[in-house]
C-alpha cells in the first residue's frame, strides 16, 4: 500500500476503529454551557488541537520512532504464526512503548482520560489487525493508550511520523467537530468549516508534535487542559449520554 | 504552544541578558537525632541566599498540611528581597530534602511576573530532591503574570521511592483587571526516575487556545496539588465537587486536585474546599479568612 492512499484511509472517519462514539468532551461542554454555539465549536477545537491533540500527536510520533527502522510495511501472513514470539519482541521493544505510556499517563491525570485511551487503543488495534494483519500489530501489547498504537499503524502503513502526527491531530479536531452536529443546533457545514480555519494551526501543530516525537520523551509537553479533564470526568457519572465520552 | 523563542531549558544566563540578573538559592535539610518521645527531628543543613531570593527560617503559623504544628519539622519561608523575576531574569531555585527528614516551605508573599525593561523572557527553576523517608509539603503563593511578561516557571521534583509530597500551586492571569501576560507553568514530579504527575499550563497571549472551552475557558485562576502518600489511604475514585474543580486518583499513592477561578480568591476557595474534602491531615474547613491559609 503506498502511504498517501494509507493516510487517507486511516485519517477517514468512516474507518472502523471506534472513535466515532466519542465527543471528546465537547458534549459534556454543550450540557455544561461551557460551548452554545459555532464560535464555541472552534474555540473549543482550537483550545483541544493546542492542548491534547499535539501531545497525543507527540507521543504518537515517538512510539513512531520507537520501532525498528527496518519494519516491513507489507504484511507477511505466512510467518505471523511461527515467528511471532522472536519477530514480534525483536521488532517492537516493548520496554520503550512500555515507557512512552507511562510518559502518557502520568499527563493525563484524568482516570476517565486514561481508561478511553486505552479502550480506544485496544479497538483500535484489534480493528487493525482484522483490516491489515501484521505481525508487529500481532505482537503489539493490547493495553496501550490510543496515541501508542497510532504510532504503529502509521508504521505499519508506511506513513511518515509527521503524517502519523497529522492524522492524530485530524481525529483530534474531526471527532468533536461531526459528534457537533449530532448536539447542536448547528449544520455539517458550519462544523466542517470550523475545522478548515484551523488547517494552519493543525499543520503547524503536527509539525511541532514531530519535532518533540523525535526527542527525549520526557521533555514531551504535558499540555494539560483541565475543562477538558473536568468534562470527562463529569461525562462518566452523567446517566444520560449520547456519546461514550 | 508556548512561543516557540522560548527555550524549553537554559543553561545558566546564556549569554546575559540585555536586561535580568542570575540569582542561585538553596535549602538543605536532614535528621538531627530524636526528640524525647523518640520520633525524628529535622535541622536545615544549608541555607543559601542571593537577592531577590531569601530562604529564611520561621515559625509554625496557621494550618500546616500534614505537619500541623509539628515542631520537629524544619521550616523555611522564601522570600524575595526585590521586585522580581523580571524580563531576562534568570533563577534557579535547588531544595535538597535529606533521607528521613521533613520540610514545609512556604511563600512570604506571591510572586508577581513583571516584563522589566526590555520584556525578555524570565525564567524560575526549581529543582528538588526528596530522599528515601523524606517529606516536603510546600505550600507557595500565587504567581502572578502580569501583563507583558514572558516567563517561564518550571518545577522539577524527583522523589525517592517512599517519599512523601504535598505540592500547591496557583496561576493567576494579571493583576485584578489587568490582561495577562505570558506564563509557562511546568510541573514534573517523578517518582524512583519514572513518570508520576506532568503538567504544563501555557497561559496568556503565547498558550494557543488557553481561553476556550476545552482549556481554561474564561478562567484567571488556574491552581493544582499534587499529594503522594506513600502509605497509602489516599482516595482511589475522583471526587468532583463542581464542574470546575476535581479530586483526580493517580495511583494508590498519588492524587491530583485541579481547579479553575474566575479570580484568584474563586481558585483558592475552590482549592480549599478540595482539601477539606479530602480531610486530615492534608485539609481542614477552615472558615472564611483574609488569609485562608
Amino acid at each position: 500500500m503506498r502511504s498517501r492512499s494509507a493516510l487517507l484511509v486511516l485519517a477517514d472517519g468512516r474507518l472502523p476503529t471506534g472513535g466515532y462514539a466519542h465527543s471528546a468532551g465537547l458534549e459534556q461542554a454543550i450540557r455544561q454551557g461551557w460551548v452554545n454555539d459555532i464560535d464555541g465549536l472552534r474555540d473549543f477545537l482550537r483550545g483541544r488541537l493546542h492542548t491534547t491533540g499535539l501531545m497525543n500527536a507527540a507521543f504518537a510520533v515517538a512510539a513512531w520512532n520507537a520501532l525498528e527502522e527496518d519494519t516491513p510495511t507489507e504484511a507477511a501472513p505466512t510467518s505471523t504464526s511461527t515467528a511471532e514470539s522472536s519477530t514480534g519482541t525483536d521488532i517492537l521493544a516493548e520496554a520503550a512503548l512500555r515507557d512512552l505510556d507511562a510518559e502518557l499517563i502520568a499527563r493525563t491525570p484524568s482516570p476517565a482520560l486514561r481508561r478511553i485511551g486505552s479502550w480506544l487503543g485496544t479497538l483500535m488495534l484489534r480493528s487493525m489487525r482484522s483490516i491489515h494483519p501484521h505481525p508487529l500489530l500481532d505482537a503489539f501489547p493490547k493495553d496501550l493508550q490510543q496515541p501508542i498504537v497510532y504510532g504503529a499503524v502509521g508504521r505499519v502503513l508506511g506513513l511518515s511520523d509527521a503524517d502519523t502526527a497529522a492524522t492524530v491531530l485530524h481525529e483530534a479536531v474531526t471527532g468533536p467537530a461531526t459528534a457537533a452536529v449530532k448536539l447542536m443546533h448547528i449544520d455539517p457545514f458550519q462544523a466542517h468549516g470550523a475545522i478548515i480555519d484551523l488547517a494552519y494551526d493543525l499543520d503547524e501543530a503536527a509539525e511541532r508534535a514531530a519535532d518533540f516525537g523525535r526527542g527525549d520523551p520526557a521533555e514531551i509537553p504535558a499540555l494539560s487542559a483541565p475543562l477538558s479533564d473536568f468534562a470527562a470526568e463529569l461525562h462518566e457519572g452523567d446517566n444520560v449520554r449520547l456519546f461514550a465520552s | 504552544m508556548f512561543d516557540s523563542s522560548l527555550p524549553e531549558t537554559w543553561a545558566l544566563n546564556p549569554k546575559g541578558s540585555a536586561s535580568g540578573m542570575t540569582c542561585r538559592a538553596s535549602v538543605a535539610t536532614t535528621t538531627d537525632g530524636t526528640d524525647p518521645n523518640g520520633r525524628t527531628r529535622t535541622r536545615v543543613d544549608g541555607l543559601r541566599r542571593q537577592a531577590p531570593l531569601v530562604p529564611r527560617p520561621t515559625g509554625a503559623s496557621g494550618f500546616e498540611p500534614y505537619v500541623d504544628g509539628d515542631s520537629n519539622i524544619a521550616r523555611v519561608a522564601l522570600t524575595t528581597a526585590a521586585a522580581g523575576p523580571l524580563g531576562g531574569d534568570h533563577y534557579i531555585f535547588d531544595v535538597h530534602v535529606g533521607a528521613g527528614s521533613t520540610l514545609l516551605l512556604r511563600e512570604v508573599s506571591a510572586t508577581l511576573v513583571l516584563p522589566g525593561a526590555h520584556g525578555d523572557p524570565s525564567l524560575m527553576h526549581c529543582r528538588v530532591t526528596v530522599e528515601s523517608g523524606g517529606t516536603l509539603i510546600w505550600v507557595p503563593e500565587p504567581v502572578i503574570a502580569a501583563r507583558g511578561c514572558h516567563h517561564t516557571h518550571r518545577v522539577d521534583i524527583d522523589l525517592a521511592e517512599d517519599a512523601r509530597l504535598f505540592f500547591r500551586e496557583e496561576l493567576l492571569l494579571g493583576r485584578h483587571g489587568e490582561d495577562p501576560g505570558s506564563l509557562s507553568s511546568r510541573l514534573n514530579v517523578r517518582r524512583g526516575g519514572r513518570a508520576l504527575s506532568i503538567q504544563r499550563f501555557d497561559l496568556g497571549p503565547a498558550g494557543k487556545g488557553f481561553d476556550t472551552p476545552s482549556v481554561v475557558g474564561g478562567c484567571l485562576g488556574v491552581g493544582s496539588v499534587v499529594i503522594v502518600e506513600p502509605d497509602g489511604g489516599l482516595p482511589t475514585e475522583t471526587v468532583i465537587a463542581d464542574p470546575k474543580s476535581a479530586l483526580l486518583p493517580i495511583d494508590e499513592t498519588c492524587v491530583q486536585v485541579n481547579s479553575l477561578g474566575d479570580d484568584g480568591l474563586a481558585l483558592r476557595r475552590r482549592l480549599d474546599a478540595a482539601l477539606a474534602e479530602l480531610g486530615e491531615p492534608w485539609g481542614r474547613e477552615t472558615g472564611w479568612s483574609a488569609v485562608p491559609r
